[in-house]
């Protein structure tokens, strides 16, 4: 593919619109939160006007170099992969990077802040951190695995064709359904929605990664978890409800309903585990280990055995 | 003649070195800078060799005794061995030079060096199994005597490596055995008729002895288990060398074995699906093994050396998986490995070796807030640590895309998985070893810790430099292994200088370097539009309005038990149980051996009583079948 005027205007676009959805979609999460709770809850604004409380302070307060570091670390990984995701079906740089980069890039946030807040010197979010990485270990068995049979399913690691490939409402969802629920399952401990929150864990560890960070730093982070959220849930969207691409043809219009519908359908997965988040409490991590090596792997199993068979019917 | 561009003229300079350091070793600048220029000097001609094309050379012959003479030759597969070992070697003696100044022990380590540097340049350019054998054990014995370490477990580890040393020497020889019996010669191509001559056990047999005898050295399962010991005991400066380096030579020999002796065209006769044998899913699987148990064993480490260790472990399992996939993608992509493993892995010891030499101190719960300290030390360390976790911002990425290419695009999909948990623990190892060292509060007695010494800071600089630069040109090294595969008998897989291809998607480092460097600008213009932070000392943490006073250092400084709860989860399954079966093994050969022990039991009087038992015995049977005398 090309580098077309498209690409070069979603590749400026891309980050935009992912940081405007985040906080939007934050925005909904705690008003959805609240009317779980009986409460009436935060304007669902509320998150755009804290990020701009907290880059607005007069001061704030730093370790030094390296929790700067940490802190542009984190925004730099998120940004890199809003581009590397399609968006509405427009493949923005993911053509140039499969899922494979694609699932390291995801990385470089979470690491970059880990350095931040590690160099900070404040066991909390020494061990925030710990707990996030130990998590990742729990959750990415059965991941990998759904990656995997998408993979072999559709015969390539490239996003952008996995995408094309569930045109015309051809979803992954219906012709792997074992594999997407296991990656739904997997969802909620990467967005750290409870029982998934032992990371940041408020009331035991202070809020873990973010406990050193105040003002424009802790701003950062939250920029960092608002397109974090956007960028995760989107991956959910574009390997199993295709991408959003429901509209065809080309020209703009088209496109501005593909991304209106990726939204959409963003935000539909996101709220699905907000509302598991509203009514759970929080798994030990040794628990959140033993839950994910188990069920959910055997799903992804399941889900694997099914395209290896699938595919073998077809070469047979 | 003797070409200023030839191997022979590395094996001169490097042996001239070799003599000089081991003569002079009393006085340790001489010893050491004749160390260093020599082997700088050979790692020029290996690097020029490449440049002016003088590969292939001749075969060239060096008469040691009468009728045994050594053989060498030189193709681009070997070269890129011998490249990435020669070249990182002068790095290291230079790096070594400030610790072994102020080590208290007179002992010749440069020239134990330049001699297990002149066995691991020797196994890659010998070409016939006798020439293999000599350097082999070169490099084996002149390593054995540098895990000197003064540590507790030291004496196991130099036991464990002797043993594992001995395993793969006789698996040398079996192999030489198995060759002469067939009335072929030693030489590779000797070996190759002789294999395909051969019948389909003999084949089998050879294959299994050669995978012991060089995956034992690369730290296959299940004999990864020296390796730990050996590393993290090993002189600081050696270890670098030691893991980063001589390991490559294990996989030189598997790759020998399986892609130049029996070749995958007749494995491939074993039942093969989808262009993948059966054979190479097995030694692939084993390969899987090795990276998952390295991972996740190397999390569990408080010994920052220890856990490097293991990392290297678990990557070189990488390389077996991709030696096992085979195919254009999983071979490309296991040489790949090979080179940046070489890099990253020399960088990490360097910078921890760094931290200990400051320090004395190599346990990460005693150290902590290093990058207060030793900040240029820090980001060195830090780049070869993004490397080891492979973190597109670096060149490691590119390597282990490859191998994960090559086991999607033949469809094994279970192998996938494990490869990906194998690198989730190789973050989880990473942040324990930045996290534990590096970050954290810096404890009052490493208040004055110095910045690490100049000749310490060059090659590890060098080595970052090399990493990062690889990233935006991950199809640059591919020019090397390109050549290389050709030598075996491969097609490299589709790839232009900043972009790689395979069967199933691209991984374009430039493009992923610009985005990155996007995002950087939009972060810092967020980042910087407002006043800068104020800078707060390392004890004005939160601290839920507690305030402990006393020996405020060692509470706040979080690595003790670092992942406390999955160790209680994980560690049944991965304790130790390979070390326990082997120990098991020495035991039963232990007892076996002290039953004749029982006999012999070194009494004179009870051999005088012995040779008097067998004279009689001697002379009855003589006596009454004397006819056969």
């Amino acid at each position: 593919m090309a580098w077309s005027t498209q690409t070069w205007v979603m590749a400026f676009l891309a980050p935009i619109i992912v940081f405007m959805a985040g906080h939007l979609f934050l925005g909904i999460a705690r008003k959805v939160t609240a009317r779980i709770h009986r409460r009436i809850g935060p304007p669902v604004i509320q998150q755009y006007i804290d990020v701009m409380k907290l880059f607005g302070k007069r001061e704030s307060t730093t370790h030094g170099w390296v929790q700067d570091m940490g802190a542009l670390f984190a925004v730099i990984g998120v940004i890199v992969a809003a581009l590397f995701i399609p968006i509405g079906g427009d493949a923005v740089l993911s053509f140039k990077g499969d899922l494979i980069v694609l699932a390291y890039i995801l990385v470089i946030a979470p690491l970059g802040m880990a350095l931040g807040t590690g160099s900070t010197g404040n066991p909390n979010s020494a061990i925030g951190v710990s707990r996030g990485l130990m998590l990742m270990m729990a959750y990415e068995l059965p991941f990998a695995m759904v990656l995997v049979s998408v993979i072999l399913y559709y015969d390539t690691a490239s996003l952008a064709e996995i995408v094309e490939a569930q045109g015309s409402f051809k979803w992954a969802i219906l012709a792997l359904p074992f594999s997407a629920v296991a990656a739904d399952i997997s969802l909620q401990a990467m967005l750290g929605e409870k029982p998934f929150d032992q990371p940041v864990a408020p009331s035991e560890i202070a809020s873990g990664p973010m406990v050193e960070f105040g003002g424009k730093y802790l701003g950062m982070l939250m920029v960092w978890h608002a397109m974090a959220i956007v960028v995760e849930a989107g991956l959910f969207v574009n390997l199993f409800l295709g991408g959003g691409a429901v509209f065809s043809g080309s020209g703009v219009l088209p496109l501005i309903g593909n991304i209106g519908v990726w939204l959409v359908l963003t935000l539909v997965m996101f709220l699905v585990s907000v509302l598991i988040n509203g009514v759970f409490g929080r798994f030990k991590m040794g628990q959140s280990l033993r839950f994910y090596w188990g069920f959910p792997t055997l799903l992804a199993l399941i889900g694997l055995a099914w395209v290896v068979l699938n595919n073998l019917e077809v070469i047979y | 003649m003797v070409g200023v561009f030839s191997v022979e003229m590395v094996l001169g300079l490097l042996a001239a070195g070799m003599f000089i350091s081991f003569l002079t070793y009393r006085i340790k600048w001489v010893s050491g800078l004749a160390a260093f220029l020599s082997s700088t000097g050979a790692a020029l001609v290996i690097v020029f060799m490449g440049i002016f094309e003088k590969i292939p050379g001749n075969m060239s012959e060096l008469e040691l005794f009468d009728h045994m003479s050594l053989l060498f030759d030189i193709d681009w597969f070997s070269y890129l061995f011998m490249a990435s070992i020669g070249v990182i070697a002068p790095l290291i003696l230079m790096y070594s030079f400030q610790p072994m100044k102020d080590a208290a022990r007179e002992r010749p380590f440069y020239g134990l060096f330049m001699l297990s540097l002149i066995g691991g340049i020797g196994i890659t350019i010998a070409r016939d199994l006798i020439s293999l054998f000599f350097f082999w054990e070169l490099m084996t014995w002149s390593a054995l005597l540098l895990i000197d370490g003064k540590r507790k477990g030291a004496g196991r580890a130099f036991k464990t490596y002797l043993g594992f040393g001995m395993l793969s020497a006789g698996g040398i020889l079996t192999m030489i055995a198995m060759v002469a019996s067939t009335g072929q010669g030693y030489f590779f191509s000797d070996v190759f008729i002789a294999l395909k001559d051969g019948s389909d056990a003999f084949r089998i047999i050879f294959l299994i002895v050669g995978m012991i005898a060089f995956g034992s050295k690369a730290g296959l399962a299940p004999f990864h288990i020296w390796a730990p010991g050996a590393y993290a005991h090993a002189s600081d400066s050696f270890s670098a060398f030691f893991s980063g380096g001589l390991s490559k030579t294990g996989i030189y020999g598997t790759f020998l074995v399986v892609d130049v002796f029996i070749g995958m065209g007749i494995l491939a006769t074993y039942g093969s699906w989808n262009e993948l044998t059966g054979i190479g899913l097995i030694i692939a699987i084993f390969g899987a093994v090795t990276a998952l148990i390295g991972g996740v064993l190397a999390m569990f480490q408080d010994d920052g050396k220890k856990l490097l260790a293991y990392s290297s472990v678990s990557q070189l399992g990488y390389i077996f998986v991709g030696i096992g996939i085979g195919g254009s993608v999983g071979t490309a992509g296991a040489l790949y490995h090979v080179l940046n493993h070489t890099l990253f892995k020399t960088v990490l010891f360097m910078g921890f070796g760094a931290v200990i030499y400051r320090t004395g101190e190599h346990r990460l719960s005693r150290l902590g807030g290093m990058i207060h300290v030793m900040p240029a030390t820090f980001w060195m360390f830090l780049v070869g640590i993004f490397a080891a976790a492979a973190i597109p911002i670096t060149s490691g990425l590119a390597s282990k895309w490859l191998i994960y290419e090559a086991a999607l695009e033949k469809g094994i999909g279970v192998m996938v998985p494990i490869l990906f948990l194998a690198s989730v623990s190789a973050f989880l190892y990473s942040f324990r070893i930045l996290q534990g060292g590096f970050m954290g509060q810096l404890r009052d007695e490493f208040k004055d810790v110095k910045e690490a010494p100049l000749t310490m800071m060059v090659p590890m600089g060098i080595i970052m430099i090399a990493l990062i630069v690889f990233a935006f040109i991950p199809g640059a090294p591919m020019e090397l292994i390109s050549r290389a595969m050709q030598d075996i008998g491969m097609q490299a897989p589709e790839y232009s200088t900043i972009e790689l291809g395979s069967g199933v998607g691209t991984y374009s480092g430039l493009v992923v370097m610009i985005s990155t460097g996007i995002g950087f600008v939009i972060a810092c213009i967020m980042f910087f539009a407002g006043p800068l932070g104020r800078k707060i000392s390392l004890r004005d943490t939160f601290t839920a309005g507690e305030e402990p006073m006393d020996r405020m250092d060692r509470k706040f400084h979080y690595s003790w038990n670092f992942y406390a709860p999955y160790e209680r989860v994980l560690k049944p399954y991965f304790n130790r149980w390979i070390d326990k079966a082997w120990r098991k093994l020495y035991r039963g050969a232990n007892q076996v051996g002290r039953l004749h022990r029982t006999v012999f039991n070194g009494d004179v009087t009870a051999y005088l009583w012995l040779i008097f038992v067998a004279m009689i015995i001697v002379g009855a049977l003589l006596w009454q079948y004397g006819g056969w005398f």
